[in-house]
């Protein structure tokens, strides 16, 4: 074996870039995402904010670089940004930004306006973002630079007509549970590394495709039906960027921790294409759950608990003046180990966990009912990956013209789990939002 | 006399009403107040520097140095962060490569902290390519997390790669959720 010379590797301190300038305290950027609607043939526009936080007197002058990239989203959800990411949808050669390299003070912020000019022929929805990278260009050196960068959203709706999301199912598989040798005699051997516990759980997976020319929000219902008939167990999907942009394909998928009884059945997934309006995407296919694997499934599988999904806090407070805008938030943790879907809403102060109004008067101060318009949710609804945790955001607006005194409304959110019929739980979490409204100086 | 007498008197009544009187009381503030508010939307942000790393020379066909370095993300909304899977990822001089695997980790979980999952060494080319690898989940009200990128370099095959000063980017994006 030939001795090795050394190689010096070294990893120098990030952000780098231009020669002028050190690096610094933190390049802060706003919004993450933005919507511009214009007519074929017409402008747009839009602004980013970019600040040069200081956080100490030892921050410095950055420099920032700020253009407009191509970016696609894989069927996983993942981004990628770059030219080799063009495609026939990109809105980046409709898009101009008033500065392209600058230099902010710690402290100073800087507005850059973009604009957008549509091409007349275009239809539907186009994206591209606006890649904000510290410190400019990057200089080749030794060892490894780490170059870090943030990326805003730019989406594009060239309103020329109404649109009718449309979707289609293009891939759709089942995967059994699976055992270990141990446990089955008969399985094969498990790959290197183990069975997990997601493993010995039943797994489908779909691949919807946007066919249409706008963007839509998918949600997916997978059905077993026993001998083609009989619905015996539902399973939501999940994908981890369920928003689909047209001609991009999404993969979604479901888990089932319940053992099922021995039988043939039939999956039959549907998907709805966004709002009510738009249309569904079906597909069909077949599965056998052997009597052995049955049998197996119910000795060795875990049996999925509505007990799984944890929400916190278990109330929001808040205490405003009048013409305040401010955001609370709830926690949906699925412990468990199938899929969960959550629909939020907002109900009435007096509505209890069984879904009926509280009886007898609420604890604490009396309070009004706070207008629906003073809260929005987002999101509304949401499907659970097992093991995942998703915040559900309460922004609350209240008026310049609102009245001192307590208020309060509840979040309410229904769920869904995957199970089988007359098993699942119709789990419902109550969570009330108390707002104190004062006077206004 | 007398009337000098009425004049002084009459100046001492009027002086205490002159909020200007060297004489008189100083004036009751008169607090003057105003509302501020603020609406705060969806932000994202690196702060701080990266330390420096220093990778120990490899000498040995079995060496696997490695390194990391950390930096704050902040954040108040759920985000995303994608690296580059290019060749410029991987370690390099001229046309020798060294086998380059990239790691993240987070100072929370994503459940109980502001955070995400802990990605292993991974690949360059297929590094924060796994569904949910690279996500951060924004916690209420933490909206700082940690990040930490790790370095492993080791040799690739069997055979003594090039004496040479290796070179790589790694670009990490963050992105909206």
């Amino acid at each position: 074996m030939h001795s090795l010379s050394r190689i010096a590797l070294a990893l120098v301190p990030l952000l780098h870039l231009l020669t002028a300038v050190e690096a610094a305290a933190g390049i802060a950027v706003s919004p993450l995402q933005q919507r511009v609607v214009v007519k074929p043939g017409r402008s747009g526009e839009f602004s980013l904010t970019i600040r040069n936080v200081r956080r100490s007197p030892q921050d410095r002058r950055q420099a920032v670089k700020v253009e407009v990239v191509d970016f696609a989203v894989s069927s996983d959800g993942k981004l990628s940004f770059g030219e080799e990411m063009a495609h026939s949808r990109s809105a980046v050669a409709w898009i101009t930004l008033d500065a392209d390299e600058f230099v902010l003070d710690p402290g100073k912020a800087r507005t850059v306006g973009g604009k957008v000019r549509a091409a007349v022929n275009g239809d539907g929805d186009y994206w591209a973002a606006v890649m904000v990278t510290p410190g400019g260009t990057s200089r080749p050196g030794p060892g490894v630079q780490v170059v870090v960068r943030m990326a805003s959203g730019v989406f594009v709706h060239v309103a020329r007509r109404n649109y009718t999301e449309r979707g289609s199912v293009i891939a759709q598989e089942v995967i059994l549970p699976q055992f270990t040798a141990q446990q089955n005699p008969a399985a094969e051997p498990q790959n290197e590394g183990g069975a997990d516990e997601l493993n010995q759980a039943l797994r489908i997976r779909a691949e919807l495709k946007n066919e249409g020319l706008v963007a839509f929000v998918a949600s997916g219902t997978a059905s077993l039906l026993l001998d083609g008939r009989k619905r015996v167990a539902s399973v939501p999907l999940h994908a981890s960027r369920s928003r689909i942009l047209p001609g991009d394909v999404r993969r979604f998928e479901g888990v089932l921790a319940t053992p099922l009884p021995a039988g043939d059945y039939t999956v039959g997934l549907v998907f709805q294409c966004g709002s009510q309006e738009g249309r569904k995407a079906v597909n069909r296919s077949e599965l056998n759950i052997s009597a052995d694997l049955a049998r197996l499934w119910s000795q060795m599988g875990t049996v999925q608990a509505s007990a799984g999904l944890h929400v916190e806090p278990e109330t929001i407070e808040r205490e405003l003046v009048p013409g305040r805008f401010t955001t609370g938030s709830v926690s949906v943790t699925n412990r468990g180990l199938g899929t969960v879907r959550i629909r939020c809403r907002l109900e009435a102060a007096e509505f209890d966990s069984d879904g009926s109004g509280a009886e007898g008067a609420p604890e604490g101060p009396f309070r009004l009912l706070a207008p629906r318009d003073w809260l929005a949710l987002n999101p509304t609804e949401f499907t659970l990956a097992p093991r995942t945790q998703r915040s559900v955001l309460c922004h609350l607006n209240v008026p310049r013209d609102a009245r001192p005194g307590n208020y309060s409304r509840s979040i309410v959110m229904e769920t869904e789990s995957a199970g089988l019929d007359g098993q699942q739980d119709a789990d419902l979490r109550v969570v009330p939002v108390h707002i104190t409204v004062e006077e206004r100086m | 006399m007398k009337r000098l007498m009425f004049i002084v008197f009459m100046a001492a009544l009027l002086v205490p009403l002159s909020s200007r009187s060297a004489f008189g009381a100083i004036p009751p503030a008169d607090p003057a107040t105003c509302a501020i508010s603020c609406s705060v939307v969806e932000i994202m942000e690196w702060a701080g520097d990266f330390s420096a790393i220093t990778l120990v020379d490899i000498t040995s066909l079995t060496d696997q140095p490695t390194g990391s370095a950390a930096r704050n993300l902040i954040t108040n909304g759920n985000c995303s962060i994608a690296a580059d899977n290019t060749a410029t990822a991987q370690l390099s001089a001229a046309a020798a490569t060294l086998t380059t695997d990239y790691g993240l980790a987070f100072d929370g979980d994503g459940i109980t902290d502001t955070g995400g999952t802990t990605v292993s060494y991974t690949d360059y080319s297929t590094f924060l390519t796994v569904v949910g690898e690279g996500d951060v989940t924004h916690v209420s009200p933490n909206g700082v997390v940690q990040v930490t990128l790790s370095v492993r370099a080791s040799v690739s095959g069997s055979s003594a790669p090039d004496q040479a000063s290796y070179s790589a980017t790694q670009t990490l994006t963050a992105t909206w959720g």
